[in-house]
């Protein structure tokens, strides 16, 4: 596994404490995890993602990802709506691995309210939290 | 903690039942199924198996497998047994596997468990992990084959008793007795979860299953599509003559879950020969029902 300085954490989102981030990308929201998640877990085998259109409320598990280690449950960084899974995943869960801030994430969410993202550690309380 | 269960076959979390198991060998002997909460392969459980879970809460996503499984490991050791925890995660004496483990992670609690075989029916294991890999496909995980070996054949004397004996002896600091609010808990969930068909058939991941067959009026084949245990697309196809549009019956399956207790009833009055003609009934339906 790497040392935290060589995990990146991408300024441009927020980050739980559950190590899932959440990006607003002009549309709605992204949703995945973090490259601390992914190299912890190591080679993603399966990924187990809700029905488009249902609703969690902020911490519910939505979602598992399975590595070659161990079974992991996935937590909603803030309360919303599924809007689009990544169905990429189905084929190559791996794309986790490879892009954890990009081509592997999770959900497209619609937030109850997008100010619930301003209570969320950004990139530095983050990498606070794992120190 | 040490615990034991009766024959069943046990898959892992994103397995497809159906896929992994000889779903016909287990209806017959009334061998229940059951989904774990961790990842990995299917195993089979008997009373000459034995299981243990340690349970730690812990800040880091990945905790050191190794050092919680170490105590284990020195037991193992004190008999006499040359133990080895391979990359797969296996332990293995002499390069045989005799325990397979795994992980899950829920919240801040880390669960690393898994089985050590002592005298388990090497047969009827052999023969619940059989499946034919054709006819149901899945992006699920799939079960590796290994060869297994019981302690009992590379331990003298060996006895279920005695290895909990030893394990509480090296693992176990002190006792703890479960009370009645764990226990009605534990209860509830096996209840509402455990013991239910959703979870332990109809959480497998989305799988496509295809069969075929030739009769003497003529061949069909089923395809079909199933999410979450429901059928959500159903094609038949083949060389047969048809009174009644197929398509009917393949608009009574999608919505449907695909078991036996919701399909018998189904099926067992349709109109057969109309949609398969000169067929015989009992032989479609048993076709249908994929029962042989």
């Amino acid at each position: 596994m790497k040392k935290l300085e060589e995990l990146s954490f991408p300024t441009d989102r927020n980050y739980t404490s559950e190590h899932v981030w959440i990006k607003n990308d002009g549309a709605s929201y992204l949703v995945g995890i973090s490259d601390y998640a992914q190299d912890q877990l190591s080679e993603v085998a399966y990924v187990e993602l809700p029905e488009v259109g249902s609703h969690f409320a902020a911490n519910e598990q939505f979602g598992t990802v399975e590595s070659v280690k161990s079974v992991n449950a996935l937590y909603m960084p803030v309360s919303g709506t599924i809007e689009a899974c990544n169905t990429e995943l189905e084929e190559t869960p791996t794309l986790i691995n490879v892009g954890c801030y990009t081509n592997g994430w999770l959900v497209r969410i619609r937030p109850d309210n997008p100010h619930d993202l301003s209570n969320l550690p950004d990139a530095n309380a983050y990498k606070a939290l794992l120190g | 903690m040490l615990w034991q269960n009766s024959a069943s076959v046990i898959v892992g979390r994103h397995q497809c039942t159906q896929e992994v198991v000889n779903t016909a060998f287990v209806a017959r002997h009334a061998i229940p199924v059951i989904r774990r909460l961790s990842g990995g392969g299917a195993v089979y459980h008997d009373l000459g198996n034995l299981n243990f879970s340690f349970l730690r809460k812990t800040k880091t996503l990945s905790p050191d497998c190794q050092s919680i499984l170490r105590p284990l490991l020195h037991a193992l050791e004190s008999l006499g047994l040359a133990v080895k925890h391979t990359g797969r995660n296996d332990l293995e004496v002499q390069g045989k596997k005799i325990s397979g483990i795994s992980q899950a992670r829920v919240g801040s609690t880390h669960l690393v468990h898994g089985t050590l075989l002592v005298d388990v029916d090497q047969d009827v294991l052999a023969e619940v992990l059989k499946v034919d890999l054709a006819k149901i496909q899945s992006k699920g995980i799939r079960s590796v084959a290994a060869r297994v070996c019981n302690l009992a054949q590379i331990w003298p004397g060996a006895s279920v008793e005695r290895l909990t004996e030893v394990l509480l002896e090296h693992c176990a600091t002190d006792t703890i007795t479960l009370t009645e609010a764990v226990l009605t808990e534990a209860r509830t969930c096996m209840e509402q979860k455990y013991s239910q068909w959703s979870w332990n058939f109809g959480a497998s991941p989305p799988w496509s299953e295809e069969r075929s067959k030739r009769f003497p009026w003529g061949s069909v084949c089923l395809r079909l599509d199933i999410k979450g245990g429901i059928v959500r697309a159903c094609s038949i196809s083949g060389d047969f003559f048809a009174l009644r549009p197929v398509e009917e019956l393949e608009r009574l399956f999608v919505g449907k879950a695909w078991r036996e207790e919701v399909l018998c009833p189904l099926i067992r009055d349709l109109p057969w020969q109309a949609y398969f003609l000169h067929c015989d009934p009992a032989q479609m339906q048993r076709f249908f029902l994929g029962t042989r």
